[in-house]
Formats: C-alpha cells, structure tokens, sequence
C-alpha cells in the first residue's frame, strides 16, 4: 500500500493544517472580540495565526501537485509498537486512580514491553515488578509525591 | 568580573549544588552514551520532578545533562558507529572508521579533548557576551524583543529539517497552542471548549513529554543492539601518537570558534554547524581522500564545534530569553515553572543563579574529563544494556512525571494525543522542535506586539524607525528569503534527477 508516499504524506499533511488553522481563525474570529490594531482584542492574535496556518499548508498542498516526485513509500508504520505505547499511557491514566501506582506500573509497564515482539513475558513480569518497586521507592517514598501506592 | 566569579563558585561549590552538578553530568553521559536516548528526551523526563528541587539546583543539573549528553554521544557514534545522540551523528563518519583500525581509544581521548576545549571556549564566551549584552537588553522595549523573537521562530524555522514552509508551520502551530487558555489581559477564554482544565492554557510539560518521550518511544521500538567494538581502553592505549595531535590540534581550535559562532544563533541545534566544521577541515585539509576512512581531524573538528556552540547557546536564552533550540526551550520552561521570567532581569535580579550556573559549567566539564577518560571502560558496557527493557521504563516515568506536576490524568491523556500527533508529524515530514520553541514563545510574542502597538496607537511604523527592531526584522526576512530559495533549488535539483 502506498499510503505513504512523499505526495501522499504532504496531502495528508497540507490539508490537516489548513483545516487546524481555518478552524482556529473562523473560531476566533466570531467567538472573541478582535478589536483594533491599537488595542487589539483577544481574538485578534489567534486569528492572524490560524489564518497563516492555513497559508503554509495550501502553499504545501499546491506544492503537491506542481511538484513531481517520486512515488515510492518513505516509512514504515509499526502498528504494534503505536498501539502498545498508546495502550500503556491509557492504562496508567485509568488505573492510577482506583489501583494505585504499584499495579499501574506493573500494568503499564508490561503493556509497553510487549511493543517489541522479541521481549520474553516473563522477562516483562520481572522488569514490571522491579520498575514498580523502584518508582515507589523513589517517587512516593524519597520525593513525597501525593499518590497512593495501593488500591483504596 | 572577579566578585562575579567568586560568587558563582561560591554558589555551585555547595555540597547539595556539587551533587546536582555531579547527577546532572552523570546522568548526562548516561542518557547521551545509550542509542535512542538524548539530552533532549532526558530533560523532558526529569523537567516535572525539578518542581520538587530548588530552582538553582534544578538549572545546574539540567544543564548539566545537556553536556553530559553531548560527551557522551560521541562514544557510542566511535564504538558502535550509531550516534548516541543527534548532535554525534558526525562522529561516526571518522571516529567509528578509527576504531575498526584499532585506534578506539586514540579516538575516545581525542573526543573527549576535543570536547572540553569547544566547551570552555564557548562557556567563556557566554561569561564575556552576556553580562554586556544583558545590559544592552535592558534598553530594549516591547518593538525589540518581538522583532527578537520573530527572528529566532524564523531562524528555527528555516534552519531546521525539512522544508522552510514546513518549519514556519510548526512555529504558527506553537503560537496558536500557546493561545489556549485564558488570555491575561482581558480575561476572555479561548479555545477552552468549555474545559476547565484548559483554563490555565495547554501546560508544557504534557507537550514536551508527548512530543519528545512518547514519539520517540513509538518510532524507536524495535531497534536491536549493536556489540560495541571491544578494543583495550587503558590510558596508555588512549594517548595519541604526537603526529595526530599535530593533526587534530588546529583542527579543534577553527571548530571550536565555527561552533561558538553558530551556537548563539537560533535554530542550529542539531548538529547543522558540526557538519559545516566537517565540510571546512576536508576542504582544508592536505589528505582530503582520508576523511571517513578514520581522519582524527574529522573527528577534533566536529566535536569541539559542537561543545563550543553548546556554552554560546546559552547567551540568547540567558540574556534575552529566547531559546535557540529545544533544550534551550525547556531549560527557560524549567525557570518559569518555579516563578523566574526568563529575560536580560535574571542576571541582575538573580546574579547569584546565572553565576553559579556558569561556576558550574566548568566544575562539570572537569567531573566528565574524570568520567570520559579514566573510566571509559565502564560506559561501553553499558552499551548492553538491550533497548526493549529501556523503552518501558521511559514510558512509565512519562506517565509519573506528568502526574507529579498536577496529579490529574487529564495532563495523562494531553500527553497520548500530542505522543500520537508527534509522530504523525513526523511521518508527514515535519520537525518538531519549532512548534516547542513557539509555543514558549507565544505568550511573550503576542503581548509584546499588543504593547507595541497599544504604545504607537496600531502604526507599525515604529518597528521601522527603531532600529535594533529594525535590523532585527531585517535578518528575519532575509533569512527567510534565502531559505526558501535554496529549497527551490533543490527541489529544482531534485526534479531534474527524477527525469534523467
């Protein structure tokens, strides 16, 4: 699939900005009051950037089709490693609350390594147990931070 | 000068500045002699946890870290041919061809020396230039320091990776995250959407985590080890024979003045200015067909570069506080989040911490002598250490930092979506280092165009008739202008190789 190619990633790219920036301007610019050059409102500033915003990415988008490029793909997506990583930080932010960080870290911990498909479980078990022991130790035990180490 | 001098050592001599010293530059080498972790992503890590130190202590070992950082990349780039760090992606054109001829240790000692002579030209740079420039900034009023700032957003812009279109879209996408929040002259919220937790603005921590530990994370998962080349490292294998010292000598001395040169200037983090000192010593050079066969000039050159700019870079942020690059970027955010504006007042207001941060400079560089030289030995086997166990580890401390900062897992899910949309970003081809730089910037940027323009009743004529404002805004532009134009060309280049 060549969803990836250097045209492709600057459509993708362009239009993400210019839709950011329109949505910024136009929400800005009849939200909040602009004012004047002398005594400009708050919506002035967010108004000019998003407007600009959407200037370079049109300038990328037109540079997509003046521009001829090669069509072969630039980057591998790794699938795995997005959703693990992704999975870890969701697990520790629902976790946190209700378990307390000693399971959360394991949790997270463990969800992270299996990112790598190399990484043997029980080599994650053992990393999660000694990560999570170390961090209360050193966060909640030397530093004092306000987080409770089990479930309530 | 002298009392100055005085006051900084007496400062970072404490035994509670020593040790954060000595952490820093630890944890530095640490971080810079490991592939996949830098000066950048470390600081990011340690950023919320300097809440819980005082503010000098919490400076002298970040900055500490960025020097470690910068030693130590380069021995992972001669021993395993992979840079430790961005900025020592140029050592492994030499350094890495030097130690597969057996002259490992020659390159770890030339590197090291290289190192420590760049720093100290650029930290007595920084000790000269900033006192006076400070002052001079004093002066300058709302017109100047926007003109200042629109000149370093440009300058990092167009400098940086890919194209200058790209760049410039990064730093307004910076200024228009900054915009969140509620807006300190009227009050009025923007882009809150009716979150409360988005009154206070986007926090930076959630950003800077995102961007940098969980892209990072995500795009490196799945790199193997390399086994480091395993030569005898004793001091006596280190030295270098007298002719590559004649070699390499000069060579550091137009490095280190090349770096020092670029280090105060905007947006040539990266290693722009190391590849440039490369280019200039094969051009030099009597025996150009050696360079990256393993010519120590190669290797002097660069790394003393490098070390000079990392001292210099410290003058724009210090004195007018405006960060060059992203570390910069993060070491101010580090002042601002325990209460200092950063700008030409902190010398004055606080000359105790601006002394003392540069006392302990040069007390740090003379721990990473001691650690780089003797002790080498142990920093290549930590070049085993597999990454899959390290990836979780930075993960967990991202998701801990941004908790400690304000116990609230809203910042946790902040830092996911800018994770994920920083490594889209980066699939797309865009760097994000300027959207960090004008996101610092934004508020500072705007208020002082609305105070200029509040003083001159909306004429923006007197970003004309000012002339530092206008000088400023001059650079800018011409900056701009060139980039561009050597974009242009090269694609043009590049069009004409797709057709041949």
């Amino acid at each position: 699939m060549n969803l990836l190619s250097e045209r492709n990633r600057d459509l993708l790219g362009g239009l993400a900005l210019v839709i950011i920036g329109l949505g910024a301007a136009v929400r800005a610019g009849t939200t909040l009051r602009m004012g004047s050059l002398g005594n400009m409102g708050p919506g002035f500033f967010p108004t000019v950037l998003g407007v600009a915003l959407a200037v370079c990415g049109g300038i990328i988008l037109a540079q997509t089709v003046v521009r001829r490029v090669g069509p072969g793909a630039i980057a591998r997506v790794n699938l795995r490693a997005i959703l693990c990583i992704i999975g870890a930080v969701a697990v520790f932010a629902i976790a946190i609350r209700p378990l307390g960080l000693l399971l959360t870290a394991f949790l997270s911990v463990v969800v992270a390594g299996l990112a790598d498909p190399r990484t043997k479980l029980v080599t994650l078990i053992i990393l999660g147990v000694g990560l999570s022991a170390t961090s209360w130790l050193v966060f909640i035990v030397a530093l004092g931070m306000p987080l409770s180490a089990l479930p309530f | 000068m002298l009392d100055h001098i005085i006051l900084g050592f007496s400062e970072a001599l404490t035994l509670a500045n020593l040790w954060y010293c000595f952490a820093g530059v630890l944890l530095g080498t640490f971080v810079g002699v490991l592939p996949g972790l830098g000066a950048l992503i470390t600081i990011s890590l340690l950023l919320p946890f300097t809440y819980y130190l005082p503010v000098d202590g919490a400076l002298i070992m970040l900055a500490g870290v960025y020097f470690g950082a910068d030693f130590g990349g380069g021995t992972t780039s001669i021993l395993i041919g992979i840079p430790g760090h961005p900025a020592a992606a140029v050592d492994v054109l030499d350094g890495y061809p030097m130690a597969k001829k057996g002259r490992a240790g020659v390159a770890l000692f030339t590197k090291c020396i290289a190192s420590a002579w760049g720093s100290s030209v650029g930290i007595l740079l920084l000790m000269l230039a900033a006192p006076a420039l400070a002052e001079f900034a004093l002066r300058f009023g709302p017109a100047e320091y926007f003109m200042l700032m629109l000149l370093g957003l440009v300058a990092a812009a167009s400098v940086g990776r890919g194209s200058p279109v790209k760049g410039i879209a990064m730093v307004l996408l910076g200024l228009l995250l900054a915009t969140v929040g509620t807006d300190v002259n009227t009050g009025f919220q923007r882009f809150t959407f009716g979150m409360p937790e988005l009154s206070n603005g986007i926090g930076l921590i959630p950003i800077a985590m995102g961007l940098f530990a969980l892209t990072e994370v995500i795009s490196s998962v799945g790199k193997s080890t390399v086994a480091p080349v395993s030569q005898s490292l004793r001091l006596r294998d280190q030295l270098p024979s007298r002719a590559e010292w004649r070699r390499s000598w000069p060579a550091m001395l137009r490095g280190s003045g090349l770096g020092a040169a670029f280090g105060a200037l905007p947006g040539t983090s990266g290693g722009m200015a190391t590849f440039i000192a490369y280019a200039l010593e094969k051009r030099l050079s009597k025996r150009p067909e050696e360079f990256g066969k393993g010519a120590i000039e190669g290797l002097a050159a660069p790394e003393a570069c490098n070390n000079a700019g990392v001292g210099t870079a410290f003058i724009p942020s210090l004195t007018l506080g405006i960060p060059g690059d992203a570390v910069m970027a993060l070491l101010l955010a580090a002042m601002m989040l325990q209460g200092i504006q950063p700008g030409p007042m902190v010398m004055t207001m606080h000359p105790e911490l601006f002394w003392g941060l540069i006392a302990s400079f040069w007390i740090g560089m003379v721990i990473l002598v001691a650690l780089n030289i003797p002790l080498i030995g142990l920093w290549v086997r930590l070049l085993r250490i597999p990454y899959p166990l390290l990836f979780p580890s930075i993960v967990l401390f991202t998701c801990i930092g941004v908790m400690s900062v304000g116990n609230s897992t809203f910042d946790l899910w902040l830092t996911l979506l800018f994770g994920v949309a920083g490594f889209a970003l980066i699939l797309a081809g865009f760097d994000v280092v300027p959207l960090i730089l004008g996101l610092i910037l934004g508020a500072p940027l705007e208020e002082n165009l609305r105070r200029t323009l509040l003083l001159s009743d909306g004429d923006f004529s007197v970003f004309l008739t000012r002339p530092i404002a206008l000088a400023a805004g001059v650079l800018a532009l011409g900056i701009l202008l060139l980039s561009l134009l050597a974009s242009v060309r090269n694609r043009r280049r590049g069009e004409q190789l797709v057709e041949s």
